[in-house]
């Protein structure tokens, strides 16, 4: 017969002492809880997990898994699938170009958005449209817009500087570029949480900043950009994970061409796992991207410490 | 002694194939069906002598029993065949009533993914399309049913297997054992607008001794015929040259001499001399400006541009010929062969679809009578007559070369069957993991002017790579 451990006896220890009310609170609790826990153990926790094991065999998902060790983080490592790689510094290069602009693009349009005029209303409903759109109608739109030869863009960029514009979904130094355009597109769901930050911002700061002298720069600077911070932390932060889970668009208008110049990593996995049914493989591309996707998340948050303030908040030095 | 009746399919089949002349003959006259339901049936007795099950050989006519309500799921990916697809199944409907087919259109962009997850997660259809890439990968994983044991125990159902081309029939066995049921085959042509060639002041190609004088050097010479500039601007192009194999470069490599792959399968060749000159001949039409490039074809599609005749010429499938002639309504077009290579050769690329039956299939009895009936004479017939695909029984073939059936030289796509080749397909690693280096490196040969040599020895570094196991 099994002897209940320490930390088993040290929960029913608890649960005696608790009233019968408690413990009826405590059941009701759980309950309440469990369509979360389920969900979370169904389909985040053990998906990982298995993820994990899988990552580590070879399985095309219609045989038995065959456990191969570390065996497919090296043949990524070793260089014996160079797309992989390839793949993760595409994301990158995508990141960290989409990202701040979208960030900058995002609070500018927001700030205005948040001037006092009349139907104000509409403009913000105009600009928040794009992002309630489905990622594959978008794409497809795209398609157009990106035509070298009846698009757009092009048409706009001979009409207003005499440009002649680039074959953007197939010439392998445009494609990437073309994807941070049209990255663009959604940015005002980021938009809708600035204005709702910038709305939070106690007018009474800005009275202040007025008394003391300051002009508008110098309240945007001194105060918007300080207590608007947070805002800007949590687009950061969700703006990173988003870009390097970045999927839709090149699955749609290039399928991670011409030449895996496009081939962002979530494609590659894609690829991997559905096309070519390496699902082991695709396993260990999905946690590298995890590990990696932790790690920026982490330097970001270290980071805050410097540059985030919180209202309230107390600092020495 | 236990003794348990099961209900067999085969006196229900020849019943079925009985009532086909009567079936095919309707199909001209879709919903009015004479078919005289002749169903009896034979029981195969199932005895178990001391706990060992044994099937009785002797067989029993009797009533026919009532069936049960079966469902049988059929999964397909032609959105051109979907009137031929209902067609077969309501043709079924009166066959086997008690039946319920579910036809499901799975469009290709996403019918592998769904049916090797399906298939994976134990909810794959019942029977479903299944090509020649993916069947040797499909029977190594144990996921098809075996049709062997059911062809050897009928003769009537094996004289419907028989009934298919040889070609058809090999590709679908594997080690002696049948696993998918041939429905169609598809050959290779070029559609020529008869129109812009007429604009062009040029005549059909000559075509006697089966287009003998149709070689490379005529064929470009038409391209650039047709090909019309307006400035720097191509208003109309010759030929579409696609970065594709089957309606595309295959055609030509295999044509001078050229292969893929090596005998066993594994090397990649396409590196070597003929298929190096043979591409270069193909990438050439782009380059010099008689073919769209990539962008506009990814935006528009070839049958488009073709349709709205900004291309003289393009590869064409014969499943795609009765959708053309739907669509071309205020031009004539014709069918020439694949251009004769210096070799003296018109060679393209013979391909085939199945009709598959899932080894975990709950109802393996009603599944397998529906795919017998897709490839008897009764079923194979409503395809032929359909105007989609060229049914694979020689018997229902010639249906789809009706001669009041656009266009006049249609007939290649048959004479060209002596004359094709099938896709040097692989098991393990699938055939879809390495043919993309080969679309990759052909893709900076026509985007960025790459060439064609280095090119495709950068594809069999690849490649090689893959097939000698040392890849994932």
């Amino acid at each position: 017969m099994a002897t209940a451990s320490a930390a088993q006896k040290g929960w029913l220890a608890r649960m005696r002492g608790l009233s019968r009310g408690e413990r009826r609170e405590n059941a009701w609790g759980w309950l309440l809880a469990s369509p979360w826990i389920i969900g979370f153990l169904g389909f985040t926790l053990v998906p990982m997990v298995a993820s994990l094991y899988l990552s580590m065999t070879d399985w095309d998902i219609l045989t038995t898994p065959k456990f191969t060790g570390l065996k497919n983080y090296s043949y990524i490592f070793t260089g014996g699938d160079p797309v992989v790689l390839k793949s993760f510094g595409i994301t990158t290069y995508y990141s960290v170009v989409s990202v701040p602009l979208r960030l900058a693009l995002g609070l500018l349009i927001a700030l205005l958005m948040n001037q006092n005029v009349k139907g104000i209303f509409v403009f913000r409903s105009v600009y928040y449209l794009p992002a309630v759109l489905s990622g594959v109608a978008v794409a497809m739109m795209w398609r157009w817009i990106f035509n070298s030869e009846f698009g757009l863009l092009n048409y706009a960029l001979w009409a207003l500087f005499r440009i002649q514009g680039p074959a953007w979904l197939i010439n392998r130094q445009w494609v990437v570029p073309a994807l941070i355009i049209m990255s663009l597109w959604d940015v005002g769901s980021t938009m809708l949480i600035y204005l709702a930050g910038l709305q939070g911002i106690p007018t009474d700061l800005y009275e202040a900043a007025t008394v003391d002298g300051a002009n508008s720069w110098h309240k945007f600077w001194k105060v918007t950009l300080p207590m608007l911070s947070p805002v800007i932390f949590f687009n950061l932060v969700n703006g990173i994970i988003g870009a390097l889970q970045t999927f839709t668009q090149a699955y749609i208008l290039t399928e991670g061409g011409p030449n895996n110049a496009s081939m962002f990593t979530m494609l590659y996995m894609y690829l991997h796992a559905f096309r070519w049914f390496n699902m082991g493989f695709a396993s260990a591309i999905a946690w590298l991207l995890f590990v990696y996707i932790l790690i920026l998340t982490v330097v970001v948050f270290r980071s805050s410490v410097g540059w985030v303030h919180y209202e309230g908040e107390l600092r020495r030095g | 002694m236990a003794v348990q009746n099961r209900f067999s399919r085969r006196q229900f089949l020849t019943a079925a194939s009985l009532a086909a002349g009567g079936t095919l003959l309707a199909a001209c006259q879709p919903k009015v069906v004479e078919v005289e339901k002749v169903v009896t049936q034979i029981v195969k007795e199932e005895v178990i002598v001391e706990g060992t099950p044994q099937v009785i050989e002797k067989v029993v006519e009797v009533t026919p029993p009532a069936e049960k309500p079966v469902e049988v799921r059929y999964m397909y990916w032609g959105t051109e065949q979907i009137e031929a697809v209902n067609s077969q199944v309501e043709f079924y409907k009166d066959l086997a009533p008690t039946t319920t087919l579910t036809a499901q259109l799975v469009p290709w962009d996403q019918y592998w993914d769904k049916l090797w997850t399906a298939l994976a997660g134990g909810d794959a259809p019942d029977t479903f399309w299944l090509n020649m890439s993916n069947f040797a990968s499909l029977v190594t994983k144990d996921v098809l049913m075996n049709l062997q044991p059911s062809l050897d125990a009928d003769e009537a159902l094996q004289a419907d297997w028989d009934a298919n081309f040889d070609s058809l029939k090999a590709a679908y066995v594997l080690e002696n054992d049948a696993y998918s049921w041939p429905r169609d085959y598809d050959t290779i042509t070029l559609a020529v607008n008869l129109s812009l060639l007429s604009e062009a002041g040029l005549p059909f190609p000559d075509s006697a001794n089966d287009f003998a004088a149709w070689d490379w050097a005529t064929c470009k010479q038409y391209a650039q015929a047709m090909t019309k500039k307006d400035g720097e601007r191509t208003t109309q192009y010759g030929l579409v040259t696609e970065n594709t194999s089957q309606t595309g470069w295959f055609n030509w490599v295999y044509s001078n001499g050229g292969t893929v792959l090596n005998e066993d399968k594994t090397e990649f060749t396409m590196n070597e001399a003929p298929a190096v000159e043979a591409l270069r001949e193909y990438v050439s039409y782009r380059r010099e400006g008689m073919s769209p490039g990539s962008e506009a074809l990814a935006t528009m599609g070839s049958s488009d541009l073709f349709v709205t005749q900004r291309v003289g010429m393009m590869h064409i499938g014969s499943w795609n010929v009765g959708e053309l002639n739907d669509k071309v309504t205020d031009f004539e077009w014709d069918a020439v062969p694949i251009p004769y290579a210096p070799t003296g050769k018109s060679i393209c690329m013979i391909h085939g679809l199945g009709n598959t039956i899932a080894k975990g299939t709950k109802v393996a009895e009603a599944a397998f009578a529906w795919v017998a009936y897709l490839g008897s004479f009764a079923g194979s017939g409503v395809l032929g007559n359909s105007d989609t695909v060229i049914p694979s029984r020689q018997d229902t073939a010639p249906l789809w070369f009706n001669p009041t059936f656009k266009p006049e030289h249609r007939s290649l796509f048959l004479t060209w069957t002596d004359k094709s080749v099938f896709f040097p397909n692989t098991a393990e690693p699938t055939t879809a993991q390495w043919n993309k280096y080969i679309t990759d490196e052909l893709t900076l040969v026509l985007e960025e002017g790459k060439d064609v040599q280095e090119a495709m020895d950068s594809a069999k570094a690849s490649i090689d790579a893959i097939l000698s196991g040392k890849g994932i």
